[in-house]
């Protein structure tokens, strides 16, 4: 038995983007800081809305941002 | 911790003690004190105290961690916890009445009203300010809308359950049995007690959510 889990290279492009703070990220995407904290820690789940805005604040592809794997239960 | 932080969580357990003296506190004096009396006196003071600093501190009161609608989960929580003890003390006085009240002048509801009514002023001022000087923030976003959907769920079954046990209760009990229950004003603050009671589940649930995600 195996599940799907998304995966996040937020904190990954927000850093590669000189260093841009969670607090202005939260601020482009209209989100607050405490989401975009708990996206980086892989304890939430956008929807697919807020993971457009993420990839589109970040310059990337939503692809390049999000990924998923199979995981074994 | 802060300094004010301290402070602010002191006032609130003393907010605490003295509401729960207040409310339960015993008929005779301690010592020449009247413990009930001082109790109101002292919940008055810590309750303007408390609503005057996280008005003024909100951002040293609480994390930097902590977003503003987990902020206001708090207040509700610590409000409607104090709302609920001030109910509780109100239905066993009621329960005191040798026969169930006719009209709302029987019931020994003045001080039930006044607590009522300060606490929920008191609630909307905190509530108010805890968005503190980051005015440009988001005050409530996808997550917390998600979380706040998940309390109302655990709402819900809470007051499924209880009219559920109500409903067993109202078909397997015999009528002499019910009769207190079943008269109307005692009816209707049982009721106004289950959304209460709802209200305070949901706030558990709430600050519980936001506690287990930042672990």
């Amino acid at each position: 038995m195996s599940e799907l889990v998304v995966r996040n290279e937020i904190r990954q492009w927000r850093l590669a983007r000189a260093e841009m703070t969670q607090a202005e990220l939260a601020r482009l995407c209209g989100v607050t800081r405490q989401t975009i904290i708990a996206l980086e820690a892989g304890k939430y789940s956008p929807s697919l809305e807020l993971a457009f805005r993420l990839a589109l604040a970040l310059g990337r592809r939503l692809d390049e941002v999000f990924r998923y794997e199979e995981k074994e239960t | 911790m802060h300094s004010v932080s301290r402070l602010a969580w002191l006032v609130l357990a003393l907010a605490f003690l003295s509401a729960t003296a207040a409310l339960y506190g015993p008929q005779e004096r301690w010592w020449g004190v009247d413990i009930g009396s001082t109790g109101a006196v002292v919940f008055g003071f810590t309750l303007w105290t408390g609503a005057w600093l996280f008005a003024r501190y909100p951002d040293h009161i609480f994390s930097s961690d902590w977003s503003i609608a987990e902020r206001r989960a708090w207040a509700g929580l610590v409000f409607v916890g104090l709302v609920f003890l001030n109910y509780l003390r109100f239905m066993a006085a009621v329960a005191q009445l040798d026969v169930p009240p006719v009209s709302v002048a029987d019931l020994p509801s003045r001080h039930f009203m006044w607590n009522l009514f300060v606490l929920l002023i008191a609630w909307a001022v905190v509530a108010k300010t805890l968005r503190g000087t980051q005015t440009e923030l988001v005050e409530l976003d996808e997550r917390d809308r998600r979380f706040r959907y998940e309390a109302d769920r655990a709402g819900d079954w809470t007051l499924t359950s209880i009219v559920i046990a109500g409903v067993v209760l109202l078909t397997t009990l015999s009528a002499e049995r019910l009769s207190w229950w079943l008269a109307p004003l005692i009816a209707a603050n049982s009721l106004i007690g289950l959304l209460i009671l709802r209200t305070l589940v949901e706030y558990v649930f709430l600050v519980a959510r936001y506690a287990r995600e930042r672990r």
